[in-house]
């Protein structure tokens, strides 16, 4: 037996070794994200207020983030009053300074998806014209690949999903457009079967 | 140690992380599916109102939930308030010929139990659960191996029951739970929707 085959082997096997391990982390990822789903399916019937709906919706968001391995990612909600989307999750860098900040509804990437209710990849943002610099100016941030999508229930438009900066410069794809299109889905769903709840609670409320 | 023995222990190695290699990718696969599956529905929720034929959509997305399960059969039952009966009217599998039509009442078996409760139930031993009933399996010489059955909820209210039967390799899971829910949700809509349409085509 030549050293030549045995370190060949040797090789090989570590090569499998690595391929299993990044499975099992793919495997565990999206069995935990479509897990986490279903509480969003089911919990939602007790839930009594926005923000705990939005505690579940966070950990879902942030599952997404691990499974497409994204650096950052945020939700905004649309407040049709002032005609804004802000910022009410936020998870990364700038998490602490972003929440609660907010941009006019048709501004920039996460404008243009929320305007057309349609979803988007961009993966070169500064060579695209409808990317604003102006969140990567105000804090200090550099957005290198983009996952955004709107979340729409029945033709309206509640708020929208960003996902920010792929890892190891890698770019997002339509595979992870479409595991990210359930959570905008589930997250819609629930904010407006809350809403209407809530609504239909104080309407009660106020007859009684 | 010697070449040999080196060798050896390298080749079991590598015969083990091959095996452990094409587990993973199945479940990988199959995971994939899954999102892809729950996109699908989220997405034909999303426009049902469009939907010209919507019995045909969902009797199709039944079917394809069955299949990535990787079950054998399923069926969805819709509640008569009027009689308290559980009707058949979706069927995949061995019996789609037969069942569908068929009423059972609504306080019966899993499917009862779980209209009554309004949430999923993983049932993997029915010959050794209190709730099961031989009903069916007797009248249609059907058998049932396993079962998850999850209701069908509309405005907060169990309305059906999707069942789904006989998982072909291994339990029913947790993940499956969450896909036949997300069925569910969709069944909700789509009922709502089409209740909506009879009553507009009545006035």
């Amino acid at each position: 037996m030549s050293p030549t085959t045995l370190r060949f082997l040797q090789q090989e096997n570590a090569r499998l070794q690595e391929e299993n391990k990044i499975l099992r982390q793919e495997n565990l990822g999206l069995r935990h994200y479509i897990d986490s789903l279903k509480s969003l399916a089911w919990a939602t019937q007790q839930i009594t207020s926005e923000e705990n709906l939005l505690v579940l919706i966070d950990q879902i968001l942030f599952s997404a983030m691990d499974v497409l391995n994204a650096e950052s990612g945020s939700l905004l909600l649309l407040d049709e009053e002032t005609d804004e989307l802000a910022f009410v999750l936020v998870h990364g860098d700038v998490e602490g300074e972003l929440k609660g900040y907010r941009i006019n509804r048709d501004e920039g990437i996460a404008g243009w998806a929320a305007s057309r209710q349609e979803p988007l990849v961009v993966n070169n943002p500064r060579q695209d014209p409808r990317f604003h610099a102006t969140v990567d100016e105000t804090f200090d941030f550099f957005t290198r690949s983009i996952l955004c999508m709107p979340m729409v229930t029945r033709g309206k438009l509640i708020g929208v999903i960003e996902l920010l900066n792929k890892r190891d410069h890698d770019e997002f794809n339509d595979a992870d457009l479409t595991l990210l299109s359930i959570l905008g889905h589930v997250a819609a769903i629930a904010l407006e079967e809350l809403d209407s709840r809530l609504e239909a609670e104080e309407v009660e409320q106020t007859s009684n | 140690m010697s070449n040999t023995a080196a060798l050896q222990m390298f080749q079991q190695e590598r015969t083990r992380l091959e095996k452990e290699n094409r587990v993973l990718q199945a479940e990988v696969l199959t995971l994939r599916q899954y999102v892809q599956l729950l996109a699908e529905l989220y997405r034909v929720g999303q426009q049902i109102a469009t939907i010209e034929n919507v019995w045909n959509t969902l009797d199709q997305l039944l079917f394809n939930v069955i299949k990535v399960i990787g079950a054998s059969d399923g069926s969805l039952s819709r509640l008569d308030a009027a009689t308290g009966e559980l009707e058949f009217l979706l069927v995949q599998g061995g019996i789609r010929q037969q069942l569908p039509g068929y009423r059972i009442k609504s306080d019966v078996g899993v499917a009862g139990w779980v209209l009554s409760e309004g949430k999923p139930q993983i049932v993997n031993n029915p010959g050794q659960d209190w709730r099961f009933s031989l009903q069916v399996d007797q009248e249609f010489k059907f058998l049932t191996k396993s079962i998850l059955g999850v209701p069908v909820m509309y405005q907060n209210r169990p309305i059906g029951v999707i069942q789904i039967l006989n998982k072909q390799q291994g339990d029913f899971s947790e993940t499956d739970v969450t896909l036949v829910s997300v069925l569910g949700q969709v069944v909700g809509l789509a009922l709502a929707e089409l209740a909506l349409r009879a009553k507009a085509e009545a006035e």
